[in-house]
């Protein structure tokens, strides 16, 4: 155990990074390991890892605990539930930690989203193109991405992570909608799992490795954990996002509604 | 007269065109020097005064940031979200300010961001159908909505400073709570409301700070029009200061503290990820047990939310934090010795505070003038450079064309000192006397753009402007200093011909002509 004390900075990009993008690229499958990798196969590896990743007809929820380091300062704590229904691209995010934005909680629908503050007891609105426009975040860390969709494979090589072998996937970005140029997949060989992420930039200068080294198995699909985000631009600044109590059960429609921001904090 | 300044004005009326060609040239360097400087005068007057009268005082105390430097507009910081630092100590600044006998007068301020927001009380399909139907153009600039809020202290703020008139309603008091707001600016936010809205109507502000977001509803206390003609944007508004300090995390219990398991950071400690992949750190298998199923439980969400003791004390304002503290000094002139002054004493009690002038009060506005001056200057070297070259190449074809002249004189005894002094008497000469024509035509160029009222139609040109309409000035100082630049260009410009012209031996200068 041990004490910090909270700061959002970056807290917000974190969260949606992690549900908007890193659990649809998270999916696994259940192949045998293969001998060479041709590319029609690291295709299929990387179809099913988008398959595997959207939950047709169900919903997504889970409990986000994220911890910031930042050189110099302390660790900032964010605590979050999550819940997720893509089929109508929407999400209720609702900030337990830290206290002093308790029960606060972001509401999207489409390209709506709208922020409930309980102590003023009121709600913002504002559409994402317009938050867009103003942060660091980019189209796809809202959206759910499609590798084989967004990319091409450059080239396939193999390498070892810790203890296991792993496909190195080197892809390269086919439209300007993803937010970057080049990103390299690291793929556990025995059960296709990511392991490791790296993405560049378009003159080639590595931005953030991601690194997802625990998971668990929900309705016979793998989720990750706990991942690991180190920002390769800022030296030590980094990131740990551990999610509990995930689940797919499907939720009340009311949780994606403004009154179910207002009832929890009553 | 001395005989080289009698050649000297023999030589320029006889070769007319040249001398034309030069002068040109001087006179519209001086011109260009002296209306570009009372440009950049009035700029700097005009931001120094409507920061200094109405919203920084002569002397500006903050806290230091590591992320960069301090003004009423937050900490310049690459990202733009470092916290402004809160003055520590407040007391015992307070009281090496009341010791100082400098001090006039003293406020203390906080500052914050926050953005209005429409129809919160719609429900998601309203709203969306709202956001569907927006056509009004004012859309495309959404600035209206935004707030620069100023957090006052109203005992001593509006004896300090009369920036503002009122033009409806009253100004904040001791004890009450709400916003005055810019007459322009909520005439904008009306029509993006499609209501009026006027004292007694409340805003839904957003407030937004390094530790986060804020929502509250406040009542319109006033409107206010600006007095004066300053470059001061219009979405600045005044708010109780302890609602600023809400909207800006300024807090009591901001610093509370969090305990963790230990598997919620342990990946930040790992070394590397050949450790966090390895054998010891999950064993085996890096997939682990399922989570519990269970079905969704908002009845558990609302008890842990239920508890809003810590949050409640994490957003109350902190009754003793201010960012800033504006100064009036008894005599504005001595403001310089003022501000050493308080550093020193900062310095020796050990306070992390600094004191500083409206420039560092005024922030990116203060740097927008230093930023102009420095292109300025940029483009005059520029412009200069060019004009020696051009003024060099006219001489040395007026040298050569003097040739059997220069060569005849240094025949018949005259030294080279001598030929040296004639061309510089012949150069300050042309260049004083077309300097001072191009500094007069200045003055009347001045003159007209004064009396043309040109109004500032964008925030740029008004800081360019210095204020709401271009008021150039030409100081002594910049009169003179375009003059002497001139000359001094002309100067330069006749060292290069007349080395040539003194390199020409005598006897084959004679042959030659």
């Amino acid at each position: 155990m041990q004490r910090h004390s909270p700061r959002r900075s970056k807290a917000l990009l974190l969260i949606s990074l992690a549900i908007g993008f890193l659990i649809p690229l998270a999916g696994v499958a259940q192949t045998p390991a293969l001998p060479g990798l041709g590319m029609n196969q690291a295709k299929k590896i990387l179809s099913d890892l988008d398959d595997l990743g959207n939950f047709p007809g169900k919903d997504y929820s889970a409990l986000f605990t994220i911890v910031s380091e930042k050189p110099g300062e302390k660790q900032s704590v964010t605590q979050v539930r999550v819940f997720r229904r893509d089929s109508k691209k929407q999400f209720t995010i609702l900030i337990m930690l830290p206290e002093v934005n308790k029960g606060q909680g972001y509401l999207r629908e489409e390209d709506n989203v709208w922020f409930y503050d309980p102590t003023g007891r009121k709600f913002s609105h504002s559409s994402i193109k317009e938050n867009i426009q103003n942060s660091e975040a980019k189209n796809a860390d809202f959206t759910s991405s499609s590798l084989s969709k967004d990319y091409d494979i450059q080239k396939i090589s193999e390498a070892s992570i810790g203890k296991f072998p792993v496909w190195v996937l080197d892809l390269r970005a086919k439209n300007n909608e993803v937010p970057y140029d080049r990103m390299v997949l690291y793929v556990r060989k025995d059960r296709i799992m990511i392991l490791k992420q790296e993405d560049y930039s378009v003159n080639g200068r590595l931005m953030r490795t991601t690194l997802f080294p625990k998971y668990v198995e929900v309705e016979g699909k793998l989720l990750p954990s706990q991942i690991l985000i180190v920002d390769e631009i800022n030296r030590g600044e980094k990131s740990q996002i551990t999610m509990a109590e995930q689940t797919v059960e499907k939720l009340p429609d009311k949780v994606f509604t403004k009154a179910f921001l207002e009832q929890v904090n009553r | 007269m001395p005989v080289t300044l009698r050649i000297a004005f023999r030589n320029i009326f006889e070769h007319k065109s040249k001398s034309l060609i030069i002068g040109i040239l001087l006179a519209m360097g001086s011109l260009i020097l002296i209306v570009g400087n009372s440009f950049i005068d009035a700029s700097r007057t005009g931001i120094e005064i409507t920061f200094s009268d109405n919203y920084t005082g002569d002397v500006f105390i903050s806290g230091i940031s590591p992320e960069g430097p301090v003004s009423l507009f937050g900490v310049t910081s690459v990202g733009g979200l470092a916290a402004t630092p809160i003055i520590p100590d407040f007391e015992k600044v307070l009281a090496i300010l009341s010791k100082n006998p400098q001090v006039d007068a003293y406020s203390g301020m906080a500052t914050g961001y926050g953005i209005v927001t429409k129809n919160p009380e719609l429900s998601i399909d309203q709203t969306m159908h709202a956001v569907g139907e927006e056509d009004d153009p004012s859309e495309s600039d959404p600035s209206f909505r935004f707030f620069f809020l100023f957090g006052v202290d109203p005992s001593s703020y509006w004896t300090m400073f009369d920036s503002v008139r009122l033009t409806s309603g009253s100004l904040i008091q001791p004890g009450s709570t709400g916003l005055l707001v810019n007459e322009k600016q909520l005439e904008k936010i009306s029509k993006w409301m499609k209501k009026p809205l006027g004292v007694g109507d409340t805003l839904v502000i957003q407030g937004f700070s390094a530790s986060g977001m804020k929502i509250r509803e406040l009542p319109i206390l006033g409107t206010y029009v600006q007095q004066g003609e300053g470059a001061a944007p219009e979405q600045m508004s005044f708010v109780d200061i302890d609602t600023l300090r809400i909207l800006a995390g300024m807090t009591v219990g901001s610093n509370e503290d969090i305990v963790l398991m230990e598997e919620q950071f342990s990946l930040l400690r790992a070394a590397d990820e050949e450790i966090i992949f390895g054998e010891d750190l999950f064993g085996d298998d890096i997939i682990g047990a399922a989570p519990a199923k269970g079905s969704f439980d908002e009845a558990k969400i609302q008890a842990q939310l239920a508890d809003t003791k810590a949050r409640d004390l994490a957003n109350t304002a902190d009754t003793g934090a201010w960012q800033f503290l504006v100064i009036k000094a008894k005599d504005p002139s001595r403001t310089n010795q003022l501000i050493k002054e308080l550093n020193l004493s900062l310095k020796n009690e050990g306070i992390e505070a600094v004191a500083g002038d409206w420039q560092k009060a005024a922030g990116p506005y203060g740097q927008s003038v230093d930023v102009i001056r420095i292109v300025f200057t940029i483009a005059i070297a520029i412009l200069s450079i060019v004009a020696i070259i051009i003024i060099m190449n006219t001489f040395v074809i007026s040298v050569i064309e003097r040739t059997g002249e220069i060569g005849t004189m240094r025949a018949i005894g005259a030294q080279r000192v001598f030929v040296r002094k004639l061309f510089a008497a012949e150069s300050v000469v042309l260049s004083l006397f077309f300097a001072i024509i191009g500094a007069l035509l200045a003055i009347g160029v001045v003159a007209l753009l004064r009396s043309l009222k040109v109004e500032a139609g964008n925030p740029f040109l008004a800081i360019l402007f210095g204020g709401k309409y271009l008021s150039p000035y030409i100081t002594v100082f910049n009169f003179l200093g375009g003059i002497a630049g001139m000359v001094a260009v002309g100067y330069v410009a006749h060292l290069y011909p007349v080395s040539v012209a003194l390199r020409i031996q005598p006897v084959q200068a004679m042959r030659n002509d």
